[in-house]
């Protein structure tokens, strides 16, 4: 093996501008693998982030007539809670039996009982339409980071306060320390305090949530200290129709619903994305396949007469092949490793110039060891691929023809 | 009692292709061992094939070829290999040497091909070669860089390295000039003398041929002669 390395080497040394050029054109090849990969993968993650990132991906609740609030009305006005569904559900009496094991599978790294319901919240003469959300708030953040989206005031949620989204605030014209009242259709007043303004990044709950206590919210919602609604979100947001499914299959009595579910056009298109970025992938490893077993059947051609003396003198057929499958294993390695560093370089470029106005970059990209590696690992599989043609027609070679041709 | 290197039992070797075509009609050959023989015809005789046969590079249609008791013939083509790289050793008219590589390295490659590393018994022996063959003072030039002379030299050093019982020398000087000629013939009989290896040397040229011990003439696939040379002692046996 280290003979044939040695010879590998040494034909690929011998044309030094052929190999050269063959490399530097692996390496381009792999530099533009490596940005558009990640590029392409960072943009999907930034949209699932900012997507699902903070919602819940696996939501529990019980089953029943989701549209019965829904026909009621207000002033002449059909009310449409903010999720309907939601709001007009049973409590879930055993919820905490339910939390405890949803905390134990290790597929869920976030769950949040939420005692949920429709509201009205009126200031003065304002009077808006809410969604109240009665939470714990260490147990939220692990899916809503409330407490770092705070904008003003404080993310305490002690008896009597509450938390509203900035957009509700501008309607109410309400800031911290400002009292409100909230009531439920046909149900008398009850005044809070406003602790703090939240700003979500999603302008439907800045315009429609109203944080509390959830004891609190059970209270003012008739639940007797229970929640109606369970929420949890997964490590892996693609294994979230699969851990709903066993879970569905766990409490058959509960509608349990996967955020895939609910996303099937988002779905489609981050598939989509993917797919692009997979048949961009397939057309640079082509390229770098027909460019590396070009260049060895030039060699090939080239070298007859030195793999004719050597066949002569008694190298065997099959080592033959592995130096020209060396040859494209080496290739392929080194080129895909200074492919790697362009790559990288590339992408810190780019994450350098393209970024917002607060600085951040446009699009967030993490590289990962893996990824290149595997790029790597690909790339130098396909060079020794791309070697297999040249290696097979020079194993072939009989010596006695070069011999006998000069 | 004669000690036989070779023996090769009614030889024949067709080509198929373009069309079928006999070059050896069952040629009947011993070579004794240390014996210094050549071969002689004209183009198309059969005596590169016949040499090919002998150097294990191709099998014959018909009849056997055995090699220090070996027959070649039931040899698996790894085997042949092998017994290529081990028994015998070419010096061809192009001297093929590898560009990519030094002198001393090219002289290093049959036995590298065996032993995948570099000993350093054979690395001596290699560079002890080259001094016996008069390029000892150019052993890491590159190969692709020195004259035709001393490429066919180290050619020869290559040849040797593996300590073959056979050495086969097809054309060796048909490539060099008269002196350069005289240099390689003298070289391989001083081998022969010294060292006791069988060479049978191929060439068209006669003059070339009266120098070895014994000159063997084949024409249309067939030896018409076989001849003692300068009175030696003889150390053929002919059928």
């Amino acid at each position: 093996m280290r003979f044939d390395l040695k010879l590998a080497a040494r034909f690929l040394l011998a044309g030094k501008t052929q190999t050269g050029l063959i490399f530097v054109g692996i390496a381009i090849g792999v530099a533009v693998l490596i940005f558009l990969t990640f590029l392409i993968s960072g943009l999907g993650d930034d949209i699932i982030d900012r997507t699902i990132g903070n919602s819940p991906h696996i939501t529990i609740t019980r089953e029943d007539q989701p549209l019965q609030f829904a026909q009621r009305s207000f002033n002449g006005r059909p009310v449409i809670p903010e999720d309907a569904s939601r709001t007009t559900r049973e409590t879930i009496d055993e919820w905490q039996y339910i939390v405890r094991g949803l905390e134990n599978d290790r597929r869920i790294k976030s769950v949040v009982p939420v005692a949920d319901g429709p509201g009205f919240i009126l200031r003065g003469d304002l009077e808006e339409a809410v969604a109240i959300r009665g939470m714990d708030l260490e147990a939220a953040d692990g899916i809503y980071d409330i407490s770092t989206r705070i904008v003003n005031g404080s993310p305490d949620l002690v008896a009597g306060t509450i938390l509203i989204g900035v957009t509700l605030a501008e309607k109410i014209k309400a800031g911290p320390g400002d009292a409100v009242q909230i009531r439920l259709m046909g149900e008398d007043p009850e005044s809070y305090l406003i602790g703090g303004i939240f700003d979500l990044g999603v302008e439907t709950l800045n315009q429609r949530w109203v944080l509390m206590n959830r004891e609190r919210a059970a209270f003012l919602l008739g639940f007797e200290n229970g929640v109606n609604v369970i929420e949890a979100q997964v490590n892996e947001v693609f294994q979230s129709q699969y851990v709903a499914a066993e879970w569905k299959h766990l409490l058959p009595r509960f509608q349990i619903d996967s955020w895939e579910e609910a996303n099937r056009q988002l779905l489609v298109g981050l598939q989509s994305q993917e797919s692009s970025s997979y048949t961009i992938q397939f057309f640079v490893l082509l390229a770098i396949t027909l460019a590396v077993s070009s260049v060895l059947a030039i060699s090939a051609i080239q070298r007859s007469k030195q793999i004719g003396i050597l066949k002569a003198m008694g190298i065997r057929t099959r080592r033959i092949g592995r130096v020209f499958l060396l040859q494209g294993a080496v290739l392929g390695f080194a080129g895909s490793l200074l492919g790697s560093l362009l790559g990288v370089g590339l992408l810190y470029f780019f994450v350098s110039v393209s970024r917002t106005a607060d600085g951040d970059p446009i699009v967030p990209i993490t590289l990962t060891v893996t990824g290149i590696s595997a790029i790597v690992l690909i790339t130098t599989a396909a060079g020794t691929l791309a070697a297999y043609f040249p290696a097979r027609r020079s194993a072939k070679l009989d010596p006695i023809e070069v011999i006998r041709d000069g | 009692m004669v000690n036989l290197l070779v023996k090769t039992s009614n030889l024949v070797k067709d080509y198929v292709k373009p069309t079928r075509l006999r070059v050896l009609h069952g040629i009947d050959m011993e070579l004794e061992r240390g014996s210094f023989a050549s071969l002689i015809g004209s183009s198309g005789s059969g005596k590169s094939t016949l040499l090919h046969l002998l150097g294990a590079l191709d099998r014959p249609t018909e009849g056997e070829v055995i090699i220090d008791s070996v027959n070649v013939n039931q040899l698996t083509d790894d085997e042949l290999s092998d017994f290529r790289n081990l028994k015998v050793g070419f010096i061809f008219q192009f001297h093929y040497l590898l560009p990519e590589f030094s002198v001393l390295e090219n002289v290093l490659i049959p036995n590298l091909i065996h032993s995948d590393t570099e000993v350093p018994e054979v690395r001596q022996r290699a560079t002890e070669l080259l001094d016996y063959v008069g390029v000892g003072h150019i052993l890491d030039k590159n190969a692709g860089n020195i004259s035709g002379g001393e490429q066919q030299r180290t050619a020869i050093a290559r040849a040797f390295i593996n300590q073959p019982k056979l050495i086969l020398a097809d054309e060796p000087t048909g490539n060099l000039d008269s002196v350069n000629s005289d240099k390689v013939l003298d070289l391989l009989r001083k081998i022969n003398n010294e060292l006791g290896t069988t060479i049978l040397l191929v060439t068209h040229d006669k003059t070339l041929a009266e120098k070895t011990d014994r000159i063997i003439e084949i024409k249309d696939g067939r030896i018409i002669a076989d001849t003692i040379q300068n009175n030696k002692q003889s150390n053929f046996v002919t059928k």
